[in-house]
C-alpha cells in the first residue's frame, strides 16, 4: 500500500521542485528523501519491478540509500512495460495478472515460436504516451518502450537544464524571439520519439518559434526551410538554436556540400533515407544554403546521439568541423546532449556557460544522480575510474527511476565523461544473436 | 601482409595477382593440395615457429584465452593439411583432374582473380576461405576481419617459405571496415567476389559488385540445438558419466568454442519434455557443465563494454525470472556463461559469449516448425539423444533451412569438405566447360 502519497501528489511536488530548481545539484539529503518515497511507490505499484527487488532481497524497509535501490537494465524496457501509477491495483502495470509469469510473457515477443506474433503492447491505463527507442534502419530491431503516465513530469524536468545549457546567455525577455531550427522531426510526425517531444515542449514553454525542417522520414520540408529563412534577419537578429541528431547533421552536410563534401568524405554514405537526395521532390539545397547563410551571429547548436545502425560513421571532430563550415557555429557553441528514451532527465555539455574546455564532460540535471559501476559487483567505482553508467532519475516517477545503462564512462565531480559509445552492432563472426539488442538507444 | 594501402596501391596488387593466373592454372591440383597441406601441417607441429607464433599471438588477436586458442588452432589447422584438402576437392569434384584440363569432356575453371572479404572474428575462417580459392587455382586477395587477421598472415608467410611462386598468387591485405574506396577497387577488379559477414555487409557489398561479376555471400547464420529424451536419462552407457551429463558437456563445449562467435555455435537449444529428466533440471545440469568447462577452457579477459552488455542480459533475465517466465543460471563474476530456461517462448536480449537459451519442446518432430522463423539464418542443428528419430528430424529441419545436422561434439569443426551453408564452396567459384561432339 502506497502510504507515501499518491502518484499525482508526488508528481506535482516533483514538478514544482523541478521548475523552481536552479543549477545547484540537489543535496544528498533531498535526493535520499525523494528516492525513499519514489522507491516505495514503484515497489508497490510495478509488479515486475517488485518481483525483481524481492528476488534481490531488497524492499523499501531494508534499503538505506538510493544506491541500494535495484537498478533495471535499460534493455529491459524492450521486454517489460514498467508503469508505476497506482498501487496494489489489479491493473497496476497494465498486465492482466500482477506477479504471474503471464506478465512477462504477454509483454514479451516470441523470437522463435510457432505462430507467435508480436502484439504491440496496449498502453496500460494511465499512460499518456509511450516513447519508443529508435530501431535500426531495417526496422527489425525490437524497440524499448517507456510508458509515461504523466507528461507534465517530463515537461517540468526537461526545461530548466535545456534552457541553462542552450540559452543560458539569453535574457528571459528575449527567449521568445529565439528561432528554433530543428533537424529533428516534429512529434506530430513521430509521436513516439521522446526527443521530438522534448524539442517541441522546450519551444512551447519558452514561447519560441519552432521550425520543423525535417519530416518523419528524414526528408527536408522545403516550405519550412524557406519560411525559416524568411524569418531570420541575419546578424542583426537574435541568435538561432539549431537542433539535431548527429545523423541529421551529417545529412545536412551532405545536402549542402554534396556526398563527397560531407565531413571526412564518409558522412554522405552514412546518411540514409528521405527525399534529401538530389533529384527527389524539390531540391532543398539552395533554400538550405540561404537559411544557413542567414544564421545570426551567436547562433548555437544542440547535437545528440550517434550513428546507431549505420555502417559508416563520422568522427565527432569531423562532424563539428563540417557544422562550423556550413553554419559558422564554432565547436564551442555546439552543445552535446546525452539522453535516452528510458530517462526523462538529460545531461548537457556546459560549453555555453563554461567555455570550450567543458567539452566532453556532461553535466546532469541537478536532481539526476549518476554513478559509474564496477561491472562485476555493480558497486560504484572510485571517482574518475571507468565503469558502467547508472542513473537515478526522480523524473522517472511513473516508470522506474534507477536505470543501469549499457554505456561506459567516468564520473568526475558529478559530471560524466562518456567513453567508447557503441555506434552500431559489432558483428560476432558470422553469427549474431537472434534478438537484436545493443546499447541503450539515444532518442531520435 | 599489407595494411591499408591506397586505392592505387591496391590496384597494383590486384593486377599483379591476376598476372599469376596462367602459372597457377598450369600447376596440377594434386600439387596444390600437397604444397598447401605442407604449410598447414606446420600449424600442428609444436616445434614449428609458425605454430608457436600463432599460439603466442592468437589470444590477444582473437580475444580468447590461451587454452581456447590452442583448441581453435588444432581444430582449424587439422583441415589445412594435404589429406583433408584432397578430400575436399574429391568430394565436390568427382574427378579433381577437371581442374587441370578437359577430363571426359568436362573442365572446371576457377576465376583469374578472386577477392575474398572475410569480416568477422572467428580465427581461421579466413584461412579456410583462401585455401578454397587457391584450390580452384584462383589468384586470391584475402581481406580478413580485424579479429581474424593473424592466421592468414602467418599462413601467407609460411607459403612464401614453402613455395614462392604459389605465394605470389596470394595476397593478404587488411583495411578497417568502411573503407569504401578500397572496397570499390577490389570489387571492381575481381572475377569472383566472396563475402563472409553480417546481412548488412553482404547486402552492401553485393549491391556494389558489378553485375557480370559472380558474387558469393555467406550472411549471418545461427546455430541451434536439440536434446532428445534418449539423452535425458540418468543412467550412463559405458562411461562414468551419465547420458545427460555427456550431452550437457558436449553442448556446453559447442557453445563455448570460439566464445560463441561462430555460426556453428548453438544459441538456442530445444529440450524435449517427457524424458526422465525435464528441461528445467537439464538447465541446471548444463549450468554445472559450463562451470566445469571454465576450468578447462577459461574465457578471455572481458572488456568493459562486453561486461556492460552482459549485465544487460543477466539483469533482464533476472527480471524475467522474478516474474516466473524463466529460470536463470550464470557464472557470476567468475564465468561469462549464462543459461536461461524459458518456460514459454520468450524474447530476451542478445547474449554475450557462452549464452544459451533453453526452450522446452513437446517432441523433437515439432522442431522444424519451431525453427521456421529463422528462415535462411538457420545453418547448424546440433543434437543429442534423438535415437532412431534422427533421420526424420534431420529431414524436417533440413527442409526448413538447416544445412548441417551434427552431434554437439562435432558441431564446432565441420569436416573440411562440408557444404558450407548447403552449397559446395568450391563449385561456387567454378565455371564449367563442356565439350560436345
Amino acid at each position: 500500500m502506497d502510504t507515501e502519497g499518491s502518484f499525482d501528489e508526488m508528481a506535482r511536488a516533483l514538478e514544482t521542485r523541478f521548475r523552481d530548481a536552479d543549477a545547484t545539484p540537489w543535496s544528498d539529503e533531498e535526493v535520499e528523501e525523494w528516492a525513499r518515497r519514489i522507491f516505495a511507490h514503484q515497489f508497490a505499484s510495478c509488479a515486475p519491478y517488485r518481483a525483481f527487488c524481492l528476488r534481490r532481497g531488497v524492499t523499501p524497509e531494508t534499503v538505506d540509500s538510493w544506491e541500494g535501490i535495484p537498478a533495471v537494465p535499460a534493455t529491459a524496457f524492450k521486454y517489460f512495460d514498467f508503469v508505476s501509477v497506482g498501487s496494489g491495483m489489479a491493473g497496476e502495470s497494465g498486465t492482466a495478472a500482477g506477479e504471474s509469469r503471464a506478465a512477462a510473457v504477454e509483454s514479451g515477443m516470441a523470437a522463435v515460436g510457432p505462430g507467435a506474433e508480436a502484439a504491440g503492447p496496449e498502453s496500460p491505463p494511465g499512460a499518456e504516451v509511450v516513447f519508443r527507442t529508435s530501431g535500426t534502419t531495417r526496422g527489425t530491431e525490437r524497440r524499448g518502450r517507456h510508458h509515461v503516465p504523466r507528461l507534465e513530469l517530463y515537461r517540468a524536468s526537461l526545461i530548466g537544464p535545456f534552457r541553462r545549457a542552450l540559452l543560458g546567455d539569453v535574457e528571459e525577455g528575449d527567449l521568445a524571439s529565439i528561432p528554433f531550427l530543428s533537424l529533428i522531426p516534429s512529434p506530430d510526425d513521430v509521436p513516439d520519439s521522446s526527443l521530438s517531444f522534448m524539442v517541441a515542449s522546450a519551444a512551447e514553454q519558452l514561447g519560441a518559434t519552432m521550425h520543423w525542417l525535417v519530416d518523419g522520414a528524414g526528408g527536408w520540408r522545403g516550405a519550412a526551410v524557406e519560411e525559416a529563412a524568411a524569418r531570420l534577419s541575419g546578424d542583426a537578429g537574435p541568435p538561432a538554436l539549431l537542433l539535431g541528431t548527429a545523423l541529421s547533421f551529417a545529412h545536412l552536410l551532405e545536402a549542402v556540400q554534396g556526398p563527397a563534401g560531407a565531413a571526412a568524405g564518409s558522412a554522405g554514405a552514412a546518411a540514409t533515407g528521405g527525399s534529401a537526395r538530389k533529384g527527389a521532390a524539390g531540391d532543398p539545397t539552395s533554400a538550405l544554403l540561404e537559411l544557413l547563410r542567414l544564421l545570426p551571429d551567436g547562433s548555437r547548436a544542440m547535437e545528440t546521439g550517434g550513428f546507431k545502425g549505420v555502417r559508416r560513421e563520422v568522427s565527432r571532430a569531423d562532424l563539428y568541423a563540417g557544422i562550423e563550415e556550413v553554419t559558422r557555429i564554432p565547436a564551442g557553441r555546439i552543445v552535446n546532449e546525452y539522453g535516452m528514451t528510458e530517462l526523462l532527465s538529460q545531461l548537457y555539455e556546459p560549453v555555453l556557460t563554461e567555455g570550450p574546455e567543458a567539452k566532453g564532460m556532461h553535466l546532469p540535471a541537478p536532481w539526476l544522480r549518476v554513478r559509474a559501476l564496477d561491472p562485476a559487483t555493480l558497486r560504484a567505482v572510485r571517482e574518475g575510474r571507468e565503469g558502467i553508467l547508472a542513473f537515478f532519475d526522480p523524473a522517472n516517477l511513473g516508470s522506474i527511476a534507477h536505470v543501469l545503462t549499457e554505456d561506459v564512462g567516468r564520473v568526475e565531480g558529478g559530471r560524466v565523461r562518456l567513453l567508447g559509445r557503441a555506434t552500431g552492432a559489432e558483428p560476432r563472426g558470422c553469427s549474431r544473436a537472434m534478438d537484436d539488442l545493443m546499447s541503450v538507444a539515444p532518442r531520435g | 601482409m599489407a595494411e591499408s594501402p591506397t586505392p592505387a596501391e591496391l590496384s597494383a596488387i590486384l593486377q599483379r595477382l591476376r598476372a599469376q593466373a596462367d602459372a597457377l592454372r598450369a600447376r596440377p591440383v594434386a600439387d596444390l593440395y600437397r604444397t598447401l597441406g605442407r604449410v598447414g601441417a606446420r600449424f600442428l607441429d609444436d616445434d614449428d615457429p609458425l605454430r608457436r607464433e600463432a599460439l603466442a599471438a592468437l589470444p590477444e588477436a582473437a580475444r580468447v584465452s590461451a587454452a581456447m586458442a590452442r583448441v581453435i588452432l588444432d581444430g582449424m589447422a587439422r583441415d589445412w593439411t594435404a589429406d583433408p584438402l584432397r578430400r575436399t576437392v574429391e568430394r565436390e569434384l568427382d574427378d579433381p583432374r577437371v581442374l587441370d584440363g578437359l577430363t571426359d569432356g568436362v573442365m572446371a575453371v576457377g576465376p583469374e582473380l578472386c577477392v575474398q572479404i572475410v569480416s568477422g572474428s572467428v580465427p581461421g575462417v579466413s584461412v579456410h576461405a583462401l585455401l578454397r580459392s587457391l584450390l580452384v587455382k584462383a589468384p586470391t586477395l584475402l581481406k580478413p576481419g580485424r579479429g581474424d587477421a593473424l592466421l592468414p598472415r602467418l599462413f601467407a608467410r609460411g607459403l612464401g617459405e614453402e613455395d614462392a611462386a604459389l605465394a605470389d598468387a596470394l595476397e593478404v591485405v587488411y583495411w578497417p571496415g568502411g573503407a569504401t574506396d578500397l572496397e570499390a577497387t577490389a570489387l571492381g577488379a575481381a572475377d569472383v567476389v566472396v563475402v563472409y559477414g553480417s546481412d548488412d555487409t553482404v547486402a552492401d557489398l553485393r549491391a556494389r559488385t558489378p553485375a557480370p561479376t559472380r558474387f558469393v555471400g555467406y550472411h549471418h547464420r545461427v546455430g541451434v540445438g536439440v536434446v532428445g529424451r534418449e539423452a535425458l536419462v540418468v543412467e550412463g552407457y559405458g562411461g562414468s558419466r551419465s547420458a545427460v551429463e555427456e550431452a550437457a558437456a558436449d553442448l556446453a563445449r559447442s557453445v563455448a568454442l570460439f566464445e560463441q562467435r561462430g555460426c556453428v555455435c548453438p544459441q538456442l537449444v530445444y529440450v524435449e519434455e517427457g524424458g526422465e529428466i525435464g528441461p528445467s533440471d537439464f538447465a541446471g545440469i548444463l549450468a554445472e557443465a559450463f562451470s566445469a568447462l571454465e576450468q578447462e577452457l577459461p574465457g578471455p579477459p572481458v572488456s568493459l563494454e562486453e561486461a556492460a552488455a552482459r549485465q544487460q542480459l543477466r539483469g533482464t533475465a533476472e527480471l524475467q525470472a522474478a516474474s516466473g517466465a524463466v529460470e536463470l543460471h550464470h557464472g557470476g563474476e567468475d564465468g561469462s556463461w549464462t543459461v536461461i530456461l524459458e518456460r514459454e517462448p520468450l524474447a530476451g536480449p542478445a547474449g554475450g559469449a557462452r549464452t544459451v537459451r533453453i526452450r522446452p519442446i513437446a517432441d523433437a518432430m515439432d522442431l522444424a516448425e519451431a525453427l521456421e522463423p529463422l528462415g535462411s539464418h538457420l545453418q547448424s542443428v546440433g543434437y543429442a539423444g534423438l535415437g532412431d528419430r534422427l533421420g526424420r528430424v534431420a529431414e524436417a529441419v533440413g527442409r526448413t533451412g538447416a544445412s548441417r545436422v551434427a552431434p554437439f561434439g562435432a558441431l564446432s569443426f565441420p569436416p573440411p569438405w562440408w557444404l558450407h551453408d548447403g552449397q559446395g564452396p568450391l563449385r561456387t567459384l567454378l565455371r564449367w566447360v563442356e565439350l560436345e561432339g
